[in-house]
């Protein structure tokens, strides 16, 4: 679960003038249930994830945080090139407490990488290190899951083992997602929000929210 | 959504310290991993030229010293132990140094993951280079004291704590140089530059001691000369020191503050900061 108390987030820009992405945001997400926030593009999708991860500090309120949580789904920085992909899920357990024969063997069976585990990630093709990744982040069995935009990557058969993963632990982890595309709320989600000029507002309904969000991400022609 | 209430039992503001503690450790333990790892980039013949490296180098300075100067050894009854203790000391610091302060520019990829900071991965990079400089020494002190069949380190006490106090220099000088190099890409090309004088008056090939006072005056105040003083005292029975255990000290404890503080100012400028893509550490 995470507690925003009051928070607001201001960027400095070149002239020197302060300007708010969000402001006053006094909100708890996922404890139980899967939250996803609407916001059209260039609202502060990636800065909200950003304060749910700890990446950023906000520039007034506090983020308390509880049960582990995740780094954003679609972020690659944590994995070297350099590495193999056993070493590079030794280094996430390590860095996250966990019990790295265990989080292996789910790897191995959860990517379908067999002997390329082994092997230097240079040599993995793009699809490949979305596997590693993907299934790391699962192997380190997250409380709340945070997903910037969109949960891409792997082929279409690793797809549709990452929704079946999904749909059967659905009772012990929370998503917590940021995005423009109403369709994962529906798919993930029972909990909605809409971010627009700052402001963040809650519904009870995932179909309340995708309605308001359609209101605010009309583009007049 | 969840009622407040759910927040009432906060952890108390001393175990929040502790888990902190604890998480900082694991990910400086991690990280020291992964930097072992991917130091020798899965080639065996780096492992090899750690050791054979140092080694060229004495051999060639031993010989510039024996067939071209045809001078007597600056001190003590073997130029190759002073050659060691000052050249191989001299490069093994400068190397951490230069390794460590590249930490940050390097690893920038890991600081979107919201649980490093960056001065983790310069202390990791420190106790790992730190650690293979370490088995250097003793590979060569041990060949050394074999071959000549002499005492080196005579003094063992001290010579470890003028170890933990060389360690804690590297760190300080690397944080530094870490913090300000990914924020002013300038201050690569001068640390370069100031290399050579460095490394001239840091007594690697005189004694410093026999030196001039007016010469003497100026040289004092490089902190390399007393990295290698430091060391020296601890290999020679009569060796007259000019090193100075608390100017080391203190000049690291001002380094390493300064650099905590410009961490702390600069964090999110050191984390955007651009790699310059500068590659070449030895002179």
């Amino acid at each position: 679960m995470i507690l925003f108390e009051d928070i607001g987030k201001a960027y400095r820009n070149r002239k020197g003038t302060i300007s708010w992405v969000m402001r006053h945001i006094d909100t708890s997400f996922a404890s139980r249930d899967s939250v996803g926030i609407l916001a059209p593009p260039g609202q502060g999708k990636t800065t909200l994830i950003n304060l749910a991860a700890g990446n950023e500090m906000p520039s007034e309120g506090r983020i308390y945080r509880q049960g582990h949580v995740s780094w954003p789904y679609s972020f690659r920085g944590n994995i070297s090139a350099k590495l193999s992909g056993r070493q590079n899920l030794r280094f996430l357990c390590d860095i996250y407490g966990r019990n790295f024969a265990e989080a292996y063997d789910f790897v191995a069976e959860f990517s379908d990488l067999g002997r390329y585990l082994d092997k230097a990630m240079k040599v993995y093709s793009n699809e490949m290190r979305w596997r590693l990744s993907i299934s790391s982040l699962f192997a380190m069995n997250f409380d709340i899951i945070l997903v910037d935009d969109s949960m891409e990557g792997g082929d279409m058969n690793f797809r549709r083992k990452c929704v079946e993963y999904i749909q059967q632990n659905r009772d012990k982890q929370a998503f917590f997602i940021a995005t423009s595309n109403p369709v994962m709320l529906t798919r993930y989600c029972q909990v909605g929000g809409v971010l627009n000029d700052g402001k963040l507002t809650m519904y009870d309904s995932i179909d309340r929210a995708i309605a308001e969000f359609n209101k605010v991400n009309l583009v007049l022609v | 959504m969840t009622s407040r209430a759910e927040f009432e039992a906060r952890p108390a503001e001393m175990d929040v310290v502790w888990r902190g503690a604890r998480m900082n450790t694991r990910v400086i333990v991690a990280l020291i991993f992964r930097e072992a790892a991917m130091r020798f980039g899965g080639n065996p013949f780096s492992y090899v030229w750690t050791f054979v490296e140092p080694g060229i180098l004495v051999a060639l300075l031993l010989f510039v010293r024996t067939y071209v100067q045809t001078a007597t050894p600056a001190f003590g009854e073997s130029s190759m132990v002073f050659l060691l203790t000052g050249v191989v000391v001299f490069r093994a610091t400068r190397n951490i140094i230069n390794k460590a302060g590249r930490a940050i520019i390097n690893n920038r990829a890991l600081f979107d993951f919201g649980v490093i900071k960056p001065l983790d991965t310069v202390i990791a990079r420190t106790i790992v280079e730190f650690t293979i400089w370490l088995l250097v020494l003793t590979f060569f002190f041990a060949a050394v004291s074999r071959i000549l069949g002499q005492e080196i380190i005579t003094d063992f006490q001290g010579f470890v704590l003028a170890l933990l106090l060389i360690l804690y220099f590297c760190l300080s000088v690397a944080m530094l140089n870490a913090t300000i190099g990914a924020l002013v890409p300038f201050w690569s090309d001068v640390w370069k530059i100031l290399n050579i004088p460095l490394m001239m008056t840091s007594g690697v090939l005189f004694v410093p001691a026999q030196m001039p006072p007016e010469m003497l005056s100026i040289i004092i105040w490089n902190p390399f000369l007393h990295c290698v003083e430091e060391l020296r005292s601890n290999s020679y029975l009569d060796y007259i020191s000019v090193g100075d255990p608390y100017y080391l000290l203190s000049f690291s404890t001002v380094t390493l503050l300064l650099a905590l503080s410009v961490e702390r100012l600069f964090r999110k400028e050191i984390i955007n900061s651009r790699e310059d893509g500068g590659e070449d550490d030895d002179l």
